[in-house]
């Protein structure tokens, strides 16, 4: 590989000795192989005297990016002097340009249809550790492993004697963006470290229109997903906790009433009127909550009227306290609450009477209930608070999921990314991608 | 600004104010409201 103090190299010119066709070649004195423009003949050019290596009389390829044409990577201008296809014996194919720059030495660009890298020989081994390969300081895991690619077409000028057919073994390793690539055959191990183009970089270079969101991903493509995960969820926790500090110093209630009613177990519908209520802030939630300690296998039927005293104006709400227990062939056993709790919604301020109609009763079905001896002379005990407060429990909840629900659609969505991703590897899935593949996906 | 930091930044300012909004007017979605309806209610234990 050229260094960057390495002299510029000249142009020669030479003629294909099988086709006759008129040569140019770019990486003089680098270049050892040159596979014909015309005809695909591969020429040696090691040495003054071109000679033939491999005849062929094949019509070359239109090439996506023409041998000759120069573009900008990485602030260095690069000229495409060789390209060739390889496949894992003719599945899987995918094509390299070989770019060169007098000062830079050889690069590469791979594509696979779906999207380009841009590689570069290392001249150093990477560690490696349990699950993959390890190169300054970023942990590369194994996503292909042992494959067994061939060279299938040859155009252009080549660093090394390139042939038709040519096979190493390969293995690959990827973190989010980058590939780190392992070819070895008989006499000589190479790696080689490859970053995913954005498909603007790609445009910019070289005028290539690439797809912007290839499907399946591409092994080493990062997941578009995980950078507005940690975003939102940042967001969504800086909002949540400025509700609740709303909730901490606006949410505190006052009570503005309490009674105690006795309701005999009758069946008959009783009116009692509570008051005054003073509701003292513009708008507010009013708590109704009825508290009957004593019943059993019996219930109490609330109807309440909050009547504003000065316009009339009526807040209705049900409730129910009620409790049930018995004994069966599991043992004892008891449903119901004895106090309930409702509430009512943007009451403005005034000052109210609280009309509740209330029945109890007891359940007929029960052959274990009893009333208290006390029940039977004066009735069931039953407490009504009434209070006034600003946060309903159940909005913050409802905010905390509308918070975060954003996030969990783009975890998900990461998921089916990781998935997708993930589904060509050899080694199977790993992480998020392993943690949700169902039994059924384990099973293809 | 990212778009998709600009949209969650949005969502949750929305999603703050309805909630402040919500507190200052004492309102909620999951409010108690209105009598029952003869036979609203269904009484008597579930226990088998």
């Amino acid at each position: 590989m050229a260094s960057a103090a390495a002299p510029a190299p000249s142009v020669r010119a030479l003629n294909c000795p099988a086709c006759g066709g008129a040569l140019e070649l770019r990486a003089a004195g680098y270049s050892v192989t040159v596979a014909c423009r015309y005809c695909s003949s591969v020429l040696d050019v090691a040495n003054p005297d071109v000679r033939l290596i491999t005849r062929y009389e094949e019509a070359a390829r239109q090439l996506e990016i023409p041998l000759g044409t120069r573009g900008t990577l990485d602030g260095v201008e690069w000229e495409v002097i060789g390209y060739l296809t390889r496949s894992e014996h003719g599945s899987y194919s995918w094509e390299e340009y070989l770019l060169f720059n007098p000062y830079h030495g050889y690069r590469w660009l791979v594509t696979n249809g779906r999207g380009w890298s841009f590689a570069e020989m290392l001249t150093r081994a990477p560690g490696g550790h349990a699950r993959g390969a390890e190169l300054d300081g970023h942990s590369y895991e194994i996503f292909f492993s042992s494959g067994q690619a061939q060279v299938d077409y040859v155009l252009g000028e080549f660093y090394w004697r390139v042939q038709f057919g040519e096979e190493v073994v390969t293995d690959d390793y990827v973190r989010p963006g980058w590939m780190l690539s392992r070819e070895a055959n008989e006499t000589e191990v190479s790696w080689s470290l490859s970053r995913l183009l954005h498909p603007k970089e790609m445009e910019r270079a070289f005028g290539i229109a690439a797809p912007a969101k290839p499907w399946p991903p591409l092994p080493h493509q990062p997941s578009p997903y995980v950078g507005p995960i940690q975003t939102g969820l940042k967001v969504a926790l800086a909002a949540f906790g400025f509700l609740l500090l709303i909730a901490l110093f606006f949410g505190g209630g006052a009570t503005l009433l309490e009674k105690n009613l006795p309701v005999p177990l009758s069946g008959q519908s009783q009116p009692a009127t509570l008051g005054p209520i003073a509701v003292t802030r513009p708008y507010r939630l009013v708590a109704i909550r009825a508290y009957a300690p004593g019943i059993d296998n019996a219930w109490i039927d609330l109807d309440y009227a909050l009547v504003d005293r000065a316009t009339d104006a009526s807040y209705e709400a049900y409730g129910l306290a009620e409790h049930y227990s018995g004994r069966d062939s599991d043992g004892p056993w008891q449903e119901g609450s004895r106090a309930r709790t409702v509430k009512l919604a943007a009451v403005p301020r005034g000052t109210y009477d609280l009309v509740v109609d209330f029945s109890g009763n007891r359940w007929p079905g029960s052959s274990y209930g009893y009333d208290a001896p006390s029940t039977y002379a004066y009735g069931q005990p039953l407490s009504i608070t009434v209070s006034q407060g600003s946060v309903f429990p159940s909005n913050l909840l409802l905010a905390f999921i509308l918070l975060f629900a954003p996030v969990l659609v783009l975890f998900v969505l990461h998921v089916r990314f990781e998935k997708a991703r993930q589904a060509e590897s050899d080694v199977g899935p790993t992480g998020l991608a392993a943690m949700f593949n169902s039994s059924d996906e384990d099973d293809e | 600004m990212k778009r998709s930091t600009f949209l969650q930044s949005l969502w949750a300012l929305l999603v703050a104010g309805m909630f402040t909004g919500a507190t200052f007017y004492g309102y909620s979605p999951f409010a108690d409201g209105g009598r029952a309806s003869p036979g609203a209610a269904a009484y008597g234990p579930t226990h088998k």
